[in-house]
């Protein structure tokens, strides 16, 4: 990320959060505890760590569909527990989960899509521009007239994606919203956001148990029993110096491999995560051999 | 007693104007103690193809038997090979239904007919087994994670203790401790001779686990065989849209790079020898066979 946006507010800011379900009931369950933490425009973040570590429920704080029970958060400067600005962070982040099954309500995948823009009172012709952007970006185009409901997993998560996509929010949350596509999906999703991100600025905040995916983001926020145990880029999560296996992390099959291979004697550099730094290296290894 | 598809066909909301075809002349047979895994594209008709595998769906043409049980014959049958056929959903909580995570579990041995100290020690059993912690019990299932819910739905399953297993991506959300724990699980159930059926995207989990991988591709099946030979076939994969691992790609790479490393490299170990081999000079053709057969597995 540059300077530039570092200086700009935070499109989501974090301060002294926690959120505990069913509080004050013998079974609370303290799901984020004293979480701070600043994301900016155009970032992409991975977030991680084991199952019921609060990633799921730090996505719901960004975008008021849980409010905290301790702190605050901002989005884009607006305190998301004022009723005023509910709709605001609603439209300002978006947010796709695993499952859309319950998500889809139309006859058409191009009717889901545009759904929430009728709502808006965008204007029809507009409306058919941005039905079909999206669904080109995310690769369903051809499926516009299909109804949502005899697609396979992977197709109606795409129409989800196309549906908040449409919204144009400044902000994508991706909760494990890749987990059931296959690989091309996955990688046609992940290229979305990414384009998304480098070309127009949005935001992607993106929470998922694949490592190699996670390797690709700007930013890795590992998350602990609630708490953020690590934040920082690839190379400082994976390429060391962490002990990932206690929070429930893996390294990419780059990093395995890289260091495999230097356990074994090879001259490489440390911690690597880049695929093609480590092509570029035993390339480089096999002509001086 | 196998599972043996002839020339089914299915299609989803028959005569109807949004009809789908969704299983096309599917011939298949799968031994007793047999691990497959099924891949596919999304949408290739994976999920359609097993769950005839417990009688929820019904050929529309063709025939399905399992275990001696013909897919079609009345609900009494049904009810007998839902007890010998386990499926875990692709989605989790379409299968939890139950007020406590606890009677979630015990629901399918309770309706086994089993005495209350049998399904305790079962709902225990399947719960250490994938990892979910005693103190969850007591929880709605909706009150948990999505890994979590995962996990649930496994257990839920495993207690029924079926002779047949089948699974439909069941390392989706699991992080990636609960990943590898959830393939020895399945490594250990083969060892004790159940048949494991397992949908997955990952030909990473698939090589270390499965004897046989049938490949589906818009509703037909595009090619099965052994695990090894089906994924030699990369181009083949690369039509049905599945993607090698990132460790073959970084592989390709290498190779496109000039260095002659083995193209028939799939996971992290693999390549490390490989790779090595070729660095080190001391490897022809003949020789780097032998090296990474003294690895596999
Ligand atoms: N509705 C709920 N009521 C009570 N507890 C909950 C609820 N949802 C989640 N929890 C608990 O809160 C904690 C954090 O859950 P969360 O869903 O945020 O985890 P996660 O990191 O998203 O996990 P996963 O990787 O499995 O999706 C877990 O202990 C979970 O059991
Ligand atoms: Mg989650």
């Amino acid at each position: 990320m540059d300077m530039k946006a570092r200086k700009t507010t935070p499109l989501i800011d974090m301060r002294g959060v926690s959120f505990v379900y069913r509080k004050g009931e013998p079974e609370e369950v303290v799901a984020v505890r004293d979480v701070d933490m600043q994301i900016h425009r155009g970032e992409f973040v991975a977030v991680v760590g084991a199952n019921g570590s609060g990633k799921s429920t730090l996505a719901k704080l960004t975008n008021a569909l849980l409010l905290p029970t301790e702190g605050k958060v901002f989005v884009d400067g607006m305190q998301t527990d004022l009723r005023e600005h509910l709709w605001d962070v609603r439209r300002t982040v978006g947010m796709v989960f695993q499952n859309p099954d319950n998500q889809l309500v139309s006859t058409t995948v191009e009717q889901e899509v545009a759904f929430g823009l009728e709502n808006l009172g965008i204007p029809t012709e507009d409306m058919h521009r941005r039905v079909d952007k999206v669904l080109t970006e995310v690769g369903m185009a051809d499926s516009r007239d299909q109804e949502p409901h005899n697609l396979s997993g992977g197709q109606k998560q795409r129409v989800a994606i196309a549906s908040v996509l449409a919204m144009e929010p400044a902000c994508l949350v991706l909760d494990e919203a890749t987990s059931m596509l296959d690989p091309q999906g996955r990688a046609d999703v992940m290229e979305a956001a990414r384009f998304l991100t480098e070309d127009r600025g949005l935001t992607v905040v993106c929470i998922t148990h694949f490592m190699d995916e996670a390797a690709e983001a700007d930013r890795i926020v590992a998350l602990k029993e609630g708490q953020i145990a690590a934040d920082g880029s690839p190379e400082d999560i994976f390429g060391g110096g962490l002990d990932l296996e206690s929070i429930g992390l893996q390294a990419p099959a780059v990093t395995r491999l890289a260091e495999n291979l230097r356990a074994d004697g090879l001259s490489l550099s440390a911690g690597m995560t880049d695929s093609e730094q480590l092509v570029g290296e035993i390339c480089r290894l096999y002509l001086n051999r | 007693m196998p599972i043996i598809f002839e020339q089914v066909s299915y299609t989803y909301d028959e005569d109807t104007p949004w009809s789908k075809q969704a299983l096309l002349d599917v011939d298949l047979r799968i031994e007793d103690g047999d691990f497959v895994g099924i891949v596919g594209p999304t949408g290739s008709g994976k999920s359609t193809l097993i769950q005839h595998m417990n009688g929820l769906l019904k050929p529309t043409s063709g025939r399905v038997v399992v275990n001696g049980i013909e897919v079609s014959s009345d609900s009494k049958d049904m009810r007998q090979l839902r007890r010998m056929v386990g499926l875990v959903f692709q989605y989790p909580e379409h299968q939890l239904f139950e007020e406590t995570l606890r009677d979630d579990i015990a629901f399918g041995p309770r309706n086994l007919d089993l005495d209350a100290e049998e399904v305790q020690r079962r709902v225990e059993w399947a719960c250490s087994a994938v990892g979910l912690p005693e103190e969850l019990l007591d929880r709605s299932p909706f009150e948990l994670s999505g890994g979590q819910m995962r996990r649930a739905a496994i257990a839920g399953v495993l207690a029924m203790e079926c002779d047949v297993l089948i699974l439909d991506e069941p390392t989706a959300g699991l992080d990636p401790r609960g990943q590898s724990e959830m393939l020895d699980l399945l490594d250990a159930l083969r060892r004790q001779g159940l048949t494991i059926i397992m949908v997955s995207h990952s030909i990473d989990q698939l090589v270390q686990l499965a004897d046989r991988i049938v490949v589906m591709f818009e509703g037909r099946v595009m090619l099965q065989g052994q695990t090894r030979e089906v994924f030699a076939k990369s181009e083949a994969l690369r039509q049905a849209s599945l993607d090698l691992p990132e460790v073959a790609k970084i592989m390709e790479k290498i190779r496109e790079g000039g260095v002659p490393v083995s193209s028939d490299v799939l996971t992290v170990r693999e390549a490390t020898d490989a790779i090595l081999e070729v660095l080190r000079g001391d490897g022809d053709a003949q020789g780097r066979h032998n090296h990474r057969a003294v690895h596999s597995g």
